[in-house]
């Protein structure tokens, strides 16, 4: 689970896209201290930028598992390798200044043809070049094609063998053609490689494993091992809005909460990320501000009814009615009312809000309801003997669900213990039964032997691809050897149809109204029942530094935009 | 005390034979190396059988085991699987340095001090000297390190430094180097050494302060400080060279013990002061599934455990004819 939810990043921070839709997601954007805000008036550029970064990658080679790690891309990769389309500030791909223009079917730029095939037109920005002073060429983006595939270890191939060429012989256009239609194309070369540096081999896997030594971004890197992680500006990058301010920026492990919080304390450094943590209202106080927003990943209760341990049938009407006994909002607020206040209750059916215009008010309708839930169950044959007690069905078996997290984590544990407090009044019980994570992910997850309900993080999105999740084919079983993604064993016929043709839809209004039918399908089947939306945040010390805050919602990590930060000099 | 030499060193051989065994099978089933690749949906079949066959994960466990260890002893202890075909030597032999340096310290320090406060302990015996430093030594032994850690952090690193106006502090709380510094610089490395080395050596002072009190106490009571003190030296002569000297014994052989221990013991102290040793080196290496590495530190800290007891089963042997002649 945590490989590919890392992919899922690693895809996102690679790719590039098109939205229909321009809006801004809904933000939950809170400051400790607004009066606290930074003053760029007050700074000066020049000068050095001290970053405490919580997860200290072992390698950064782009292609090979080193890019599993979230914080390889945070602190290392997103800072040197140009994309060619990149997520904006409310994650909806854009354009990035590689391009020329972004393409589209009225330019174009996407051709899906009568044989099936589908053709992706690159052209980018003749003024692109690697600090090397090599442009940046279409042989770039047919070696990084290559080098995803042909990679010792590659950590992902997903769509790119769906690419049968890549004619790069106009330097200026890359002319990508795929065997069928891939919607989510723009999630694909989100870190050119420079051919002439790394090539001619296309297996990068003994290569940039501890160093960058070209870079088409905003920094060149000075250094990097394990104690630390030195960017300077690329001076000559083309993109003259991202050169950065600063002089230098140093990125230092300090992996954990209370570790970043005292180097910023210290003044050992200037700027962290850290994992939102309780109680952190009250602890980050004086000259540290913080700011958090949506993040990336959401939590909620996955609902396995292929569970080993089930002993009912977790029907739609049961799954329903365990929505209905919920409070979300109260469980949002004890999850993360100590971070920040008034935290969303998530109500996207299947999307995490935060990426792209997928999200509508889906499961807006399952508000705490006795009513609801005895309806639900008693239409299937439950009775409550005890109108205190807990639901019966007619093979006299009580409606207890079993519910595994993973121990130890306070916030999870908090959460089942308020549900079962509030669920009891309505008949409804829980075997509470947490494992270590390494249990949980590696080994009971991917062989459906968990729950049947479990409380975890997710980032599910459009981007790349919805068919896995929900494809009926896709259930984890002994027969395929636990392969397959659809890990809640959610066996909708529809719904697997529905999200097969979202990932071949390339018009981005046409894949939009299917993933919001699909969405509708989801909330009213509740495989899951989504929770909250774990907050992302980042800490900096207001008297040096300027400019945090702007993509602490990003997957691209809230140092994505130290090109324009500033530290006060002197 | 040649035979004696050969007959310890002989038995390390099938103890490291053992340990090895049971490390290689214990790191299969904790660190499951290739199992991400393995369950990587992301990755085509083709792709995955390809890595974990240049792996060689695909053979049996004990041929496995056969290979890794034939390459152990001839000194290739393989390449590391999170960070990408890295030789995992280098990556070990700067760990291993960097806690080399922090133990070192830290036990000549303690041995130094430890030595001068049992010293002072035992001649001063049941004097309110003696009890203060007791009370010390016992405190010492019950703090727990990370407590003490965290605490050494919170005042140098905070409470001090804001009250001599100093940012950032004049000692670190976290690394090797200042934030930035490239090359070494004996001054920011004593800087930053001198937090973790604190907090390794209280309870090391401690430990060695009752060692060297009970045997100093011992000592002064056998015939040759009789005979000493009956040529008519002085106390301070008496003490210093005939008493101190030997009380010596068992306190430096359990330094010698302690540095082999202390090798793969830091993890604790590593971990609370961000210090790229042994004891990190181990838990990344575990949490990461990269077996090679997990093989290579436990083998390397098992092989210092043994080392260091051998050492101090020869130095006592040195110092203390005795142990010779009864084991010979």
């Amino acid at each position: 689970m945590t490989a590919t939810l890392a992919v899922v990043l690693l895809t996102a921070a690679c790719g590039s896209g098109t939205s229909a839709d321009e809006s801004e997601p809904e933000t939950t954007a809170s400051t400790a201290d607004d009066t606290a805000a930074p003053d760029s008036g007050d700074s000066s550029s020049g000068g050095t930028l001290v970053l405490a970064v919580e997860q200290w990658p072992e390698c950064i080679n782009p292609v090979t598992s080193c890019a599993n790690a979230t914080w390889t891309i945070w602190s290392v990769l997103i800072h040197y390798l140009p994309r060619l389309m990149e997520l904006d500030q409310s994650n909806t791909y854009v354009a990035s200044s590689l391009l020329v223009e972004e393409p589209t079917v009225a330019n174009g730029g996407l051709v899906a043809a009568d044989d099936g095939t589908f053709t992706l037109i690159y052209r980018l920005n003749p003024d692109a070049t690697w600090s090397d002073g090599t442009p940046i060429t279409s042989t770039d983006v047919w070696f990084t094609w290559r080098a995803g595939l042909d990679t010792t270890g590659t950590l992902s191939t997903i769509g790119l063998d769906l690419i049968t060429e890549i004619d790069h012989s106009d330097p200026h256009t890359a002319v990508i053609t795929f065997s069928e239609p891939y919607a989510p194309w723009p999630t694909l070369f989100g870190g050119l490689l420079p051919a002439h540096e790394l090539g001619p081999d296309t297996d990068i896997a003994d290569k940039w494993n501890d160093e960058i030594t070209v870079s088409g971004g905003p920094w060149i890197q000075e250094e990097w091992n394990q104690e630390q992680h030195i960017l300077v500006p690329n001076r000559t990058y083309w993109d003259t809005e991202r050169i950065p301010l600063v002089d230098r920026v140093v990125m230092v492990p300090r992996e954990d909460t209370d570790s970043q919080l005292l180097a910023l304390q210290t003044g050992e450094a200037m700027a962290a990320f850290p994992q939102p943590f309780p109680g952190a209202r009250e602890r980050i106080t004086g000259d540290l501000t913080y700011e958090v927003a949506e993040g990336t990943y959401m939590e909620g209760l996955w609902i396995n009814q292929d569970a080993p341990d089930r002993r009912f049938d977790l029907t739609r009407n049961v799954r329903q009615a365990v929505a209905y006994a919920l409070d979300r909002e109260l469980v949002a607020n004890v999850a993360l009312g100590t971070i920040t206040a008034d935290p969303p209750v998530l109500q996207c059916a299947g999307w995490n809000p935060g990426f792209g215009p997928w999200c509508k008010d889906d499961f807006g309708r399952y508000s705490q309801d006795g009513a609801k839930v005895a309806e639900l169950l008693e239409a299937e044959g439950w009775t409550r003997p005890d109108p205190d007690g807990l639901w019966v069905n007619a093979e006299g078996e009580e409606l207890v669900l079993a519910w595994n997290t993973v121990a130890g984590n306070k916030r999870r544990e908090d959460v089942q213990a308020l549900v079962v407090d509030m669920t009891a009044p309505l008949g409804i019980g829980w075997e509470i039964v947490n494992y270590d994570p390494g249990e949980l992910f590696q080994n009971r997850l991917p062989a459906m032997n968990f729950g049947p309900v479990a409380l975890f993080a997710n980032s599910t999105n459009p981007d790349p691809s919805v068919a896995p999740l929900y494809d009926v084919d896709g259930v984890p079983t002994e027969e395929n050897g636990y392969t397959g993604q659809n890990f809640t064993a959610y066996r909708s016929q529809q719904a697997s149809d529905l999200a097969f043709a979202i990932d071949a839809e390339v018009d981005p209004a046409a894949r939009l109204e299917l993933v919001h039918e699909l969405s509708e399908i989801l909330a009213a089947d509740v495989p899951w029942i989504p929770l909250y939306i774990l907050p992302n945040m980042i800490v900096w010390n207001t008297t040096v530094v300027s400019g945090p805050g702007a993509y602490v919602s990003s997957p691209y990590g809230g140092f994505f935009d130290i090109f324009d930060w500033t530290v006060r000099s002197g | 005390m040649t035979r004696f030499v050969l007959r310890r060193i002989a038995t390390m051989a099938p103890i490291l034979l053992a340990i090895s065994f049971a490390v290689f099978w214990a790191a299969n089933r904790i660190a499951k190396p290739g199992y991400d690749i393995a369950i990587n949906p992301r990755v085509s079949p083709a792709a995955r059988a390809a890595y974990l066959e240049s792996l060689g994960l695909n053979e049996p466990l004990p041929l496995r085991y056969l290979r890794w260890l034939g390459d152990f002893v001839t000194g290739d202890l393989g390449t590391s699987l999170v960070r990408n075909g890295s030789d995992v030597w280098p990556i070990v032999r700067t760990a291993l340095a960097n806690t080399l340096v922090l133990v070192g310290t830290a036990v000549v320090l303690s041995l130094a001090l430890g030595i001068a406060v049992g010293t002072v302990s035992a001649v001063r015996r049941n004097t309110f000297a003696d009890y203060a430093m007791a009370t010390f030594s016992f405190a010492g032994i019950s703090i727990p390190v990370f407590w003490l850690g965290l605490m050494l952090q919170l005042f140098f690193g905070l409470y001090l430094a804001n009250w001599l106006g100093v940012t950032p502090p004049l000692l670190p709380t976290a690394g090797l180097y200042s934030p930035g510094r490239q090359g070494f610089d004996l001054v920011d490395r004593i800087r930053h050494l001198a937090l973790p080395t604190m907090t390794l050596s209280l309870q090391l002072i401690a430990v060695y302060s009752r060692y060297m009190r009970a045997s100093l106490l011992d000592v002064m009571t056998s015939d040759h400080i009789r005979v000493a003190r009956g040529k008519g030296l002085a106390e301070r002569t008496v003490v210093i060279r005939h008493g101190v000297r030997n009380a010596l014994i068992p306190v430096t052989t359990q330094a010698a013990v302690d540095i082999g221990q202390l090798v793969g013991g830091l993890i604790v102290t590593e971990l609370v002061f961000q210090y790229p040793g042994m004891g990190r080196l181990f838990v990344d290496a575990m949490t990461g599934g990269d077996y090679p590495m997990l093989l290579a530190t436990t083998m390397i800290i098992a092989a210092a455990v043994i080392t260091m007891n051998l050492a101090a089963d020869l130095f006592y042997g040195v110092l203390d004819p005795r142990i010779r002649r009864g084991s010979g």
